[in-house]
């Protein structure tokens, strides 16, 4: 079930602000599971359930991708593009990208003055095989977004591909989602995550939770010389201890250490230096939410390749299916 | 409508002191008999109330500027900016705002009363070693001179925290509008002049605060508006120099009226975008696209505010934004007023705002 | 209890950014003995409340610490760590540290490699990578009470008293001041306010002023005053430094002007030696996060001059803080109802 929806979630197109194909994908899944589902003014999907305790549980997971903004069209027919996200110069070098309407495109970058690893975002440009400004703008216009062309690979419980970043976090959502829950339920999928987690703010100031929960994926430091980071794949999904947005209370650290060990799962610790996530967004709402994350363990974030190990995407759902069934 | 912006370009409000900005906005609303409010910030609210969804527009009354942060031993002073290359400011004249700080009085309406001249200069060429020419002049070494002949005479004249503000007037130049502070007296005068009609929705303007340090009036006032969707009416960057291609140049001087895509604190809604082009092209608007991604307006904190809202934002190319001498095109300026006027008499809000 | 000792008891607290349950609990502690209203919020912030009426008059200063949590735990049982916010890694090699491990608290030494010296060359700073943490411990028993995210802090060496009326200690940002208004709650519990006072010692101001954010939101007070520290003058350093001995009132754009007004024809009515700091845009304290919550706030800031800012050496006069008390004290029994609201109203 996972796998699957993981090849329909990957699949989709959802660049941040575009995301209306990846909440329609996500929304004919969550629809058997929920009671209601609507969209609010910023595109953040909410899904919401009932419950009987009386309190209001969000569980929180973006649905955006990274991607390239066409910022013009050239006489010549090549594209010049700005990063939607954190996407990096370096990385978009030699990719595959595809637009909302399924155009290919290759992105390459002037070869004339510097190599790939010095090159900067106003140096790059997608080549769609068009010959003149014409052709070109009849695939794709100013504003429009490409995202990586890489399809999910699954092999030996790893998953490859690009979006990863956080369709894995969207996935594991709507596999907890079909357990049962003692609360007021509201998955939100949300919006605009990659450009300044400005989705899921505004999403909790309409649904002032008890408690939210985010799911996001954080970097994994066991590849040769990786930047520092104890998480490694295969290890469990790790609870949050602070990232650069947020620093989750000792509180929500206690219940949800509380709810790994309920549910027999084994889990890591995340201290993460460089990043943030719709956590700090959601912390620092309407007057304070009570917030923490899990996180899944990912190789090479941001990339077209980036690498998860499935069972700690397991080991997720289980724990949040169990943080669904606490006492509040 | 460019009478009123020349007026106002010559006035000063560097961001925290917009007073006298403030002031002439409310004598000029004065005859629509319509109730203004000033927030705890100082940003003015004015609205027409009426049925339909709630539609703020917004523009900033602040402009990029100092305060003297400092008194040194001979006489010249120390400044704090913000939203300030030390590029622009060589060898420039400004004004410093004196008087008592306000409530208990405030200090002059006019840019020339309550205020005295100041230069801003740097080391002579002359005295400067070879490998300095290659230097940018940081804002340490720039020296704000009010001719004092130490620092006793300086502390009669001036107080630690006076706005110091560009010594412009406006003028034309070819053509074009030349003024400091075009940005965003445009977006204010564009304002003024859509507050004569009634619109058939819920109305509320906005002229914030404080923009320009980090869209902090536009944080307070959304969240007193909480609107359905919002326009910011804004000046913006045109680089539109030999050979600086069209996403450096972000805009053109001389393209229209110029819509947000994407900046650093705005992802514009695909939806919001097409309203607004539909708009255009049917009354043949000039309009052109915002290329760059740099820079942000007051959109940035509306949209985020409270359950969020769509924000179109519809700015005026101005080249030599944030220096002393800033310049607009009259036509692109009355096609921002009209593409703004024009969707708000379509009613064009209706194709943006999601209905649950 | 004397001021100092009241500092003493906060500073000893281990409360780094975004994990102050134990400092929160001690202000609490101090805020209950005194018989004021005591209550939290859902960012962690700890409040007390006295008087009634309008203005409710929001008096702010920080509780939490500059500190560090593990970030690994080596094969032989070392750490690694790495800052929450704050923190120069250059401070740290040869200072005792505390641990919040599983079992408790666990003393350590920062180390870090020795800088091959070679005679004609500087030593390299210190960066993160070169800093280890040791807490002699056997590398099994250093696994089993200590993980990654647990929280580090300067060790709690209580305030030394120096000459001239100046003290010394760590997070004297912002405990000092914080401990001087808790006093002053005390002084001002007894009279006959025509306001009411609300003290919040907030959370995670040296990293997103999250608590700021909360407490002007969720009080929307007429007034809000932060009260921190700020720069006093190592040697070399000619403007954004101010004298030990005078208490700092901000003047700035992003503050409200009215507000600076009061505060300061209350240092000049009560005599107080004080000096104006301008900035454009005054980053860098709760007062910047609290202004733009709800509608909007007006807001002022009252810093006391420290040297050696986030160390575990800040140095301060103990005058000074007394001296801002006295300043407030003034500001707040001035508060009637009248006047307050026009000194506030933007008059063009």
């Amino acid at each position: 079930m996972l796998e699957s929806a993981l090849h329909a979630l990957t699949a989709a197109y959802g660049p941040s602000g575009r995301e209306s194909r990846i909440r329609e994908a996500i929304s004919s899944l969550a629809e058997p599971l929920c009671e209601t589902l609507q969209t609010d003014p910023l595109g953040n999907l909410i899904a919401f359930r009932p419950g009987k305790s009386g309190k209001r549980l969000m569980l929180a997971a973006h649905m955006d991708q990274i991607g390239l903004m066409v910022t013009d069209v050239q006489e010549d027919g090549f594209l010049r593009v700005a990063a939607v996200g954190g996407l990096k110069p370096a990385i978009a070098i030699a990719r595959r990208v595809v637009f909302e309407n399924g155009a290919p495109g290759t992105v390459y970058y002037e070869t004339k003055t510097k190599g790939p690893g010095e090159a900067e975002m106003e140096d790059l440009f997608i080549d769609v095989g068009a010959k003149d400004k014409a052709e070109a703008e009849s695939i794709a216009r100013i504003g429009d977004v490409a995202v990586f062309y890489s399809p999910l690979q699954i092999e030996n419980g790893l998953a490859t591909g690009g979006a990863l970043d956080n369709r894995l976090g969207c996935a594991v959502l709507l596999e907890a989602l079909a357990g049962p829950c003692e609360h007021d339920l509201y998955a939100v999928f949300t919006a605009q995550e990659e450009v300044g987690t400005r989705g899921a703010g505004p999403a909790a100031y309409g649904i002032l939770p008890d408690l939210c929960v985010a799911l996001d994926v954080t970097p994994a430091g066991d590849t040769p010389k990786a930047a520092p980071s104890a998480i490694a794949l295969g290890k469990g999904p790790a609870l949050k201890v602070l990232d650069n947005s947020v620093v989750v209370s000792a509180h929500v650290r206690l219940l949800l250490e509380e709810r790994a060990e309920a549910a027999g799962v084994a889990i890591q610790y995340e201290v993460l230096t460089t990043g943030g996530t719709d956590t700090g967004a959601i912390a620092r709402t309407a007057g304070g939410v009570t917030a923490g994350c899990i996180s899944l363990p990912c190789r090479y974030i941001h990339s077209p390749v980036e690498t998860v190990a499935l069972a700690d995407a397991q080991g997720a759902v289980q724990w949040i299916r169990s943080v669904m069934e606490a006492r509040l | 409508m460019l009478e009123r912006l020349k007026t106002l370009c010559a006035l000063p409000g560097v961001s925290g002191h917009e007073g006298p900005v403030r002031a002439y906005l409310k004598k000029e609303l004065a005859p629509l008999g319509l109730k203004t409010v000033v927030d705890p910030l100082g940003s003015l609210h004015v609205r027409r109330p009426g049925p339909g969804p709630r539609i703020l527009l917004a523009a900033h009354m602040d402009e990029v500027g100092m305060v003297v942060s400092g008194i040194r031993e001979d006489g010249t002073l120390a400044y704090s900016g913000a939203g300030l290359d030390a590029r622009v400011l060589v060898g420039k004249r400004v004004r410093i705002g004196t008087g008592a700080p306000m409530a208990f009085g405030s200090f002059g309406t006019s840019a020339s009363q309550g205020s005295i001249p100041g230069v801003i200069g740097c080391k002579a060429i002359h005295l400067q070693k070879e490998e300095e020419f290659k230097r940018t002049f940081p804002h340490e070494e720039l020296y704000l001179d009010i001719g004092a002949k130490d620092k006793k005479e300086a502390a009669q004249a001036v107080r630690i925290g006076d706005p110091v503000w560009f010594d412009v007037e406006p003028m034309e130049l070819g053509g074009l509008l030349c003024a400091k502070a075009l940005d965003d007296c445009i977006g204010c005068a564009i304002l003024l002049e859509l507050l004569q009609e009634d619109y058939g929705c819920d109305l509320w303007a906005a002229f914030t605060v404080q923009e320009e340090l980090g869209l902090r009036g536009a944080m307070a006032t959304a969240h007193r508006a909480e609107p359905a969707l919002a326009l910011v009416l804004e000046g913006t960057t045109a680089n539109d120099l030999p050979e600086l291609s069209p996403p450096k140049a972000v805009t053109r001087v001389g393209g229209g009226a110029a819509l947000t895509v994407m900046d650093a604190r705005t992802l514009a809604l695909p939806e919001m975008v097409a309203a607004l082009i539909k708009t255009a092209q049917r009354h043949a608007i000039p309009y052109q696209l915002r290329q760059g991604t740099k820079g942000g307006t007051d959109g940035g904190a509306i949209h985020q505010a409270c359950c969020g809202c769509p924000v179109g934002g519809v700015s005026v190319p101005c080249r030599y934004i944030h220096s002393p001498n800033s310049l607009a095109s009259p036509a692109d300026i009355r096609a921002a007023y009209e593409l703004a006027r024009a969707f708000l008499r379509d009613q064009m809000w209706n194709e943006v705002i999601r209905h649950a | 209890m004397d001021l100092l000792e009241r500092i003493a008891r906060l500073t000893a607290a281990a409360g780094a950014t975004g994990m102050e349950d134990a400092v929160a609990a001690e202000v609490a502690a101090q805020l209950t003995e005194l018989g004021v209203e005591v209550f939290r919020d859902k960012a962690g912030s700890v409040y007390g409340k006295i008087g009634e009426g309008h203005p409710l008059v929001l008096l702010m200063a920080h509780m939490d610490e500059v500190g560090m949590v593990v970030q690994k735990v080596e094969e032989n049982g070392m750490l690694r760590l790495c800052k929450i916010a704050g923190v120069d890694p250059r401070i740290l090699p040869g200072s005792r540290l505390v641990i919040q491990g599983r079992e408790g608290p666990v003393w350590a030494v920062a180390g870090a490699l020795p800088p091959h010296l070679k005679k004609e060359e500087e030593p390299p700073a210190y960066q993160w990578e070169d800093i280890l943490c040791d807490t002699g411990l056997a590398a099994e028993e250093a696994r089993r009470l200590i993980r990654p995210g647990d929280m580090v802090t300067l060790a709690p060496e209580p305030p030394l008293n120096l000459l001239s009326g100046r003290a010394s200690g760590k997070t004297m940002d912002d405990r000092a001041p914080l401990a001087a208004l808790i006093e002053l709650f005390a002084r001002l519990g007894d009279e006959e306010l025509s306001c009411t006072v609300v003290l919040c010692a907030s959370v995670q101001e040296e990293k997103s002023g999250a608590g700021a954010m909360a407490g002007a939101h969720n009080l929307c007070p007429d007034m809000a005053i932060a009260v921190d520290v700020c720069h006093a003058p190592p040697p070399d350093t000619p403007f954004r430094t101010y004298p030990l001995e005078e208490v700092v009132l901000c003047r700035s754009a992003s503050l409200h002007p009215g507000l600076f007004t009061l505060l300061e024809s209350s240092a000049k009515a009560m005599r107080i030696p004080y000096q104006v700091e301008a900035a454009m845009a005054a980053k860098g304290t709760d007062a910047w996060d609290m202004a733009v919550q709800a509608s909007g706030v007006a807001t002022g800031l009252i810093s006391v001059p420290l040297r050696y800012m986030h160390t575990g050496v800040e140095v301060l006069s103990l005058e000074t803080l007394a001296n801002m008390q006295k300043l407030l004290t003034g500001f707040l029994r001035g508060l009637k109802t009248g006047p307050w609201e026009e000194a506030l109203c933007w008059r063009d």
